[in-house]
């Protein structure tokens, strides 16, 4: 009676180490299998040219260069603090995508807000604009400067739209447009895509996704 | 208890043996596929080329973008500077008139109008950008456009007196990007360019009436989206780019 007990209780011990085994195998294969798709989904995205190069100043008067964001993936949108429409949103989605980063513990990304009205939007009211909404800005900057660069750097160099009406003074904010969309930019400072996100539909999603594929393909 | 009973009968063994087979071979078939898959993911991380497609839906800008145009400032008939600075944000048309014979100018600028018209009649605010020899610019040029865009707003023209090395760079850029068949084709071009500077389109407008309403579409396409090449998260009702922003009740603001 004693072997075949003893049988079945070894039958049991393999039974189980085969079980262990396969989990500590898939255990060890989902991080892979997972960092595996983020490079995956990073290599698919398309590029759109280079990161613009400029140098403008950001909310606490100090200068901002394209070169502090060297080698960080960075989100960009463009805001100015007088509109009273589409950039408060902006600014709400942006915060919300820098909160969901931070406990996604993706630490090497970096947001900048560029003003399309520089010329009202000195360094002191982006700083206010920051503390009203209550703004992280330990990596989040709002940049302004002369127009001229200003506007060199968003519509040239990231191609998304910025102007106002041709009779429009100065106090016409409302005569002020531009474009909604945010823009991700790689580690290597590659343009990566652009995001519509001021409504229902998934390009929040979409950047989120494509935010941690890049950070994970960075690391 | 008899020894007989307690023996499995020769049935019950083989049924035992066939289920421990079974999970056997169900075994070995999980180990195989969890190889498989190490397999693939270890294949896939050391690939350089993408396996899977990106999950993001890009919605590409229906115009294509054909690079940067070169910056440009040159003299009106006023003599003042005007260019890439002033037209900044906004969409245009630039015409380069050729220096030999003035009835084709009078024939480019009949066709310009008409395509002026074809935006005015869709409500699509456009520049137009005449870039002519010095002699055309000073003797005849606005004269000229203003009788042909009677009616229309004189401030969306602007008839410029053409600068030699400005012009070469932009005949070079078509010429390598294979956007012009020949060099008499390259000096009566009609360039659209979007509000960013890029160059979207090149035109031969004498070539055929049909070209008028093919650059009326393009400027119309352009307008609506704007300098963006490609777009994610666009509603699925979207047919196209919406690259221009935002649009509220006193049009863009």
């Amino acid at each position: 009676m004693a072997a075949p007990v003893l049988e079945h209780r070894r039958r049991r011990w393999v039974g189980l180490l085969v079980v262990g085994v396969l989990a500590l195998v898939a255990a060890l294969a989902l991080p892979l299998l997972r960092e595996s798709r983020a490079r995956l989904r990073a290599r698919g995205l398309p590029g759109f040219g280079a990161l613009p190069t400029f140098r403008l100043t950001d909310q606490t008067g100090r200068p901002f260069s394209d070169a502090d964001l060297r080698g960080a993936v960075v989100v960009a949108d463009f805001i100015f603090t007088r509109c009273p429409t589409v950039c408060p949103l902006l600014t709400a989605k942006m915060a919300r995508l820098q909160r969901q980063a931070r406990e996604a513990g993706l630490s090497s990304v970096r947001f900048v807000s560029f003003s399309v009205d520089p010329r009202y939007d000195t360094p002191e009211r982006l700083a206010a604009y920051a503390n009203t909404r209550h703004l992280d800005t330990s990596n989040w900057s709002l940049l302004t400067g002369p127009l001229e660069d200003v506007e060199a750097t968003v519509l040239e160099g990231f191609r998304v739209m910025m102007g106002r009406d041709a009779d429009a003074g100065d106090d016409d904010f409302l005569s002020i447009f531009h474009g909604e969309h945010f823009v991700l930019v790689d580690a290597d400072g590659r343009i990566r895509g652009y995001y519509r996100v001021v409504d229902d539909s998934d390009g929040l999603e979409s950047l989120q996704r494509d935010l941690e594929a890049l950070v994970h393909a960075a690391d | 208890m008899s020894p007989s009973s307690s023996r499995p009968s020769r049935g019950d063994t083989r049924l035992r043996s066939w289920a421990w087979w079974c999970l056997g071979v169900s075994s070995l078939a999980v180990l195989l596929s969890l190889c498989v898959a190490m397999l693939s993911v270890a294949r896939l991380v050391l690939s350089e080329e993408s396996w899977l497609p990106a999950d993001t839906q890009w919605v590409p800008n229906p115009v294509p973008l054909h690079g940067q145009l070169p910056r440009f400032e040159l003299r009106d008939m006023d003599g003042a500077l005007f260019g890439t600075r002033q037209l900044r944000g906004r969409a245009y048309v630039l015409q380069f008139l050729p220096e030999e014979r003035a009835s084709s100018h009078q024939h480019l600028v009949t066709r310009l109008s008409r395509v002026e018209r074809g935006l005015e009649a869709e409500r699509i605010p456009f520049r137009f950008v005449v870039v002519a020899r010095p002699s055309f610019a000073r003797v005849e040029g606005l004269a000229r456009v203003e009788g042909e865009a009677s009616g229309s707003d004189r401030m969306s023209w602007h008839v410029l007196a053409a600068d030699t090395s400005w012009e070469a760079e932009v005949l070079a850029m078509l010429s390598a990007g294979a956007l012009v068949k020949g060099d008499s084709s390259q000096r009566r071009s009609t360039l659209l360019v979007d509000q960013a500077g890029g160059l979207r389109g090149v035109y031969d407008l004498t070539e055929s009436p049909r070209v008028v309403d093919v650059l009326v579409a393009d400027a119309r396409q352009v307008s609506e989206s704007g300098p963006v090449p490609a777009l994610a998260g666009l509603p699925m009702d979207h047919p196209h780019v919406l690259g221009v922003g935002c649009v509220g009740e006193r049009g863009r603001y």
